[in-house]
């Protein structure tokens, strides 16, 4: 049974409610805004884990078209992307098999810092001198 | 080296597979094989033996053909425990490289032209 | 140079740490080699044809001593006592064993090194002029551009899974040594009416299969905006570049297939974007952290020392082969009374730019006692000091000699970039080492080096061009034709500020007829020169392929 894990706590979930919208990984979100009026759910595909199509996707929901709902990341995410899909805006991943939520979780960890804002409102690290 | 405990992984008959030419192209499986792949922890060139597992002296390669080849092949592809990316390269019937890559299969197996001291070609002499 | 501080050595360490236990979990069978081959990537680790072959980054070619100490100590402990300067101004071990990985990385990370985003479709590391600092007419030092888009780019979270690989350059002068037309962009730091510093940029530059010069997209970018720009152009790629194709995956197939002009509008579009988002929300440096970052790269404390040196002068009369390596090796430097030189790595019987563990630990001392502890690599292959009083200049090069250094050969026939071919690379179709060798052979004798002067030979061994054929003056080109091995002749490419792709000239040669070719060509240029101030590259300008075509084809029939 597919799962459905939160990349902000590491908890593994059912996968419910379904999403409101699904968006192609090819579609040019600049050239066909989505309508987002009562929209709570937006998944994003990765058809595999190299087309990063997806982390450009996320980013312009959440900067461009202040989407503040939750952005699903499935298709074939691998668990070394756990921390960037966080940082662009993903807030849970479809995962087809379960037994992969301890990969993702430690995917997570990886990393202490990042260089570059998240778009969540983490670190601002490049502003480490006078946050830090 | 030790010999694997492996089962075949299926090799579906018209799937096309990586045969000879440096295991990047594909190729008709033509004429005698031996199946080579680099070793995983060194990264040398390594072949198949006729008691499977695998050697690093060309000498001691098994030379096949036909479905015995892509037969032997998928039981040197399910042994990923000591090798790497392993494919049929094209030989003479008496095993030495022949066909478009003979010269980077002379290459793979005995070490750079330029440096004769770093090769196996030197750990032999 | 640039130091890490606590952020920069958590992030290397930790991306060590998280290495070493996917190595172990490969070794141990928990990872296939499917999932396990995109993360050695990810950390510089390739399989070529005999090893695996480990590339480690050197941020804009700059280096101090303790590190090439370092890289000295790798070469012995863990390679063939030898390491390889590579074409974009990094390093490459060629026998590391997989298991000593790991430790190659933390060793590399204590000295503040790292192999992170050496291969994998990401941005790769940044190059620049390896003068940096020590040219003259300097908008600022280029690497401080460098550094920042280093931090910017390292696991930037959207541009890890790009379409592509992708390679920025920066030049802070009018002559252009980083060869930034045939970048995915590059930068080129200008001033504005007001004296203000910013960029001037171009994008869609690249070699490979389809070569292109790059198109200026921009003619003044605000210093302070530099990393929403980039952000806008790297986010139109991401979204638009191809992926149905490996070989139209660059952006110079974007740039040119949606034409430049629609493509400018894009990234412009998205700038725009991101500046309405205001200072709170945007990408750019504060202001803060760029001055963190450019005090790393203030000038070094430079002596106040008359520009003529009596010692130099003398030691050149005396010496007439040290004369030459003057000549043709150092390169004025903006500090009176200082010259920057050019350790060539193209001794004769080399591989163009090999480099022994002793070789690397003199040039840390060489460079600890006479040049500030500024160490240099550069894309064509070579190392440089860049600065050193010409007082000491005898001395130093006295001591590169005694360890096979003091090559005087820098930008002569014999200067020759080269691509590790098919003796090591498995991409290759071709050796490209063998044939650079047999060119040094032919045009062995110093003087009519001198004589022929500059003259930039590139081997490519595959249509990947990591040899730079395609900018080559003369270019050579590897092809594999029924497993034989043939060379393509390019003529008139170059990288400078005028760059230009070479035309291709005649049929494939084999090896024995391109060597000939090669001094057939150069022989038509002797002849036909206005004088020996015309370089080769002016007078192909001058007269075109043609003279150098019918040379080629008048000896073949």
């Amino acid at each position: 049974m597919p799962k459905l894990l939160d990349l902000n706590s590491g908890q593994l979930m059912d996968l419910v409610p379904e999403a409101d919208l699904v968006i192609a990984h090819d579609r040019d979100l600049v050239a066909e805004p989505p309508e987002l009026e009562g929209v709570r759910i937006i998944e994003l595909k990765l058809p595999q884990f190299k087309d990063g199509r997806a982390f450009s996707q996320a980013r312009l929901l959440r900067s461009r078209f202040g989407f503040t709902g939750e952005l699903r990341a499935a298709g074939h995410p691998i668990p070394d992307q756990a921390f960037a899909l966080r940082r662009v805006g993903f807030d849970s991943v479809e995962l087809v098999d379960a037994a992969r939520a301890e990969a993702f979780r430690m995917g997570l960890k990886a990393y202490r810092f990042a260089y570059q804002r998240s778009v969540n409102g983490e670190a601002i690290p490049f502003q480490r001198q006078t946050v830090a | 080296m030790s010999q694997p405990a492996v089962t075949p992984k299926a090799v579906e008959p018209n799937k096309a597979v990586k045969i000879a030419a440096g295991g990047v192209k594909k190729a008709r499986n033509k004429g005698a094989k031996i199946i080579t792949a680099n070793d995983l922890f060194t990264g040398a060139a390594i072949y198949w033996r006729k008691e499977r597992g695998w050697t690093d002296d060309i000498r001691e390669a098994l030379v096949v053909e036909g479905e015995l080849a892509l037969a032997e092949l998928s039981f040197a592809a399910a042994d990923e425990a000591h090798s790497v990316g392993p494919y049929l390269m094209d030989v003479e019937p008496d095993g030495t490289p022949s066909g478009r890559s003979r010269l980077r299969e002379n290459i793979r197996e005995a070490g750079p032209t330029i440096h004769p001291e770093y090769g196996r070609q030197a750990q032999r002499a | 140079m640039y130091h890490y501080d606590d952020y920069d050595r958590a992030m290397v360490k930790d991306r060590v740490a998280e290495f070493r236990d996917q190595v172990e979990r490969r070794i141990a069978g928990a990872l296939t080699e499917d999932e396990f081959k995109p993360l050695r990537l990810m950390n510089g680790l390739y399989l070529q044809l005999h090893a695996y072959m480990l590339r480690v980054a050197v941020p804009y070619g700059t280096l101090n001593p303790d590190q090439l100490r370092v890289l000295a100590s790798i070469a012995r402990d863990y390679d063939k006592g030898y390491a390889h300067v590579s074409t974009r101004q990094n390093f490459q071990f060629n026998w590391p064993k997989l298991k000593d990985v790991p430790d190659i990385l933390d060793r590399l990370a204590d000295a503040e090194m790292h192999a992170i985003q050496t291969s994998g479709n990401c941005i790769r590391n940044t190059t620049t002029d390896h003068f940096a600092g020590a040219a003259d007419g300097e908008v600022e030092d280029p690497r401080i551009t460098c550094e920042v888009i280093r931090q910017w780019s390292t696991f930037h979270p959207e541009f890890t899974f790009l379409p592509r690989k992708f390679k920025i350059a920066v030049s802070a002068t009018e002559h252009d040594r980083a060869a930034i037309a045939v970048h995915d962009i590059g930068l080129q730091l200008v001033r504005n009416a007001a004296g203000e510093p910013g960029y001037k940029v171009l994008v869609g530059g690249g070699q490979g299969r389809s070569p292109h010069i790059g198109v200026w997209i921009r003619d003044f970018l605000p210093q302070a905006d530099l990393l929403s720009y980039l952000e806008a152009i790297l986010r139109v790629y991401n979204l638009h570049g191809r992926r149905d194709n490996i070989y139209k995956a660059r952006i110079k197939i974007l740039v040119s297939e949606m034409g430049a002009e629609a493509f400018t509008a894009a990234v412009e579009q998205e700038f725009e974007a991101f500046r309405a988002i205001g200072p709170g929300g945007s990408v750019d440096l504060p202001a803060a952290e760029r001055k963190r970052i450019a005090d790393y790269f203030a000038p070094p404390a430079f002596a106040k020392l008359p520009d003529w040196s009596e010692e130099l002068e003398q030691a050149k009369r005396e010496d007439p082969r040290f004369a030459a390596w003057v000549k043709h090796n150092t390169h004025p430097h903006k500090e009176e009374g200082y010259a920057s030189l050019t350790i060539s790595l193209k001794a004769h019987g080399q591989a163009p730019g090999d480099i022994t563990d002793r070789q690397l630990e003199h040039i840390a001392d060489v460079a600890e006692r006479y040049a500030l502890s500024d160490i240099r690599t550069t894309h064509e292959q070579n190392m440089v000091l860049p600065h050193v009083r010409k007082d000491d200049l005898y001395t130093v090069w006295q001591e590169l000699e005694a360890a096979g250094l003091g090559m005087p050969n820098h930008g002569l026939v014999s200067d020759i970039i080269a691509c590790p071919g098919l003796d090591y690379c498995n991409l290759a179709n071709t050796r490209s080492i063998p044939v650079a060798m047999r060119i040094q052979e032919r045009f062995a004798d110093p003087e009519r080096q001198a004589t022929i002067g500059e003259l930039k030979i590139k081997i490519s061994g595959c249509i990947n061009a990591c040899g730079h054929h395609h900018v080559g003056h003369i270019g050579i080109l590897g092809v594999d034709k029924k497993g034989e091995e043939f060379y393509q002749l390019t003529l008139g490419g170059r990288a400078d500020e005028d760059a230009a792709i070479g035309e291709i000239v005649g049929r494939g040669l084999s090896t024995d007829e391109v060597i000939d070719a090669v001094e057939r060509i150069v022989e038509r240029y002797l002849a036909v020169r206005l004088s020996d101030q015309e370089r080769f590259i002016d007078t192909y300008r001058r007269l075109g392929a043609d003279p150098f075509k019918e040379a080629l084809y008048a000896e073949a029939a």
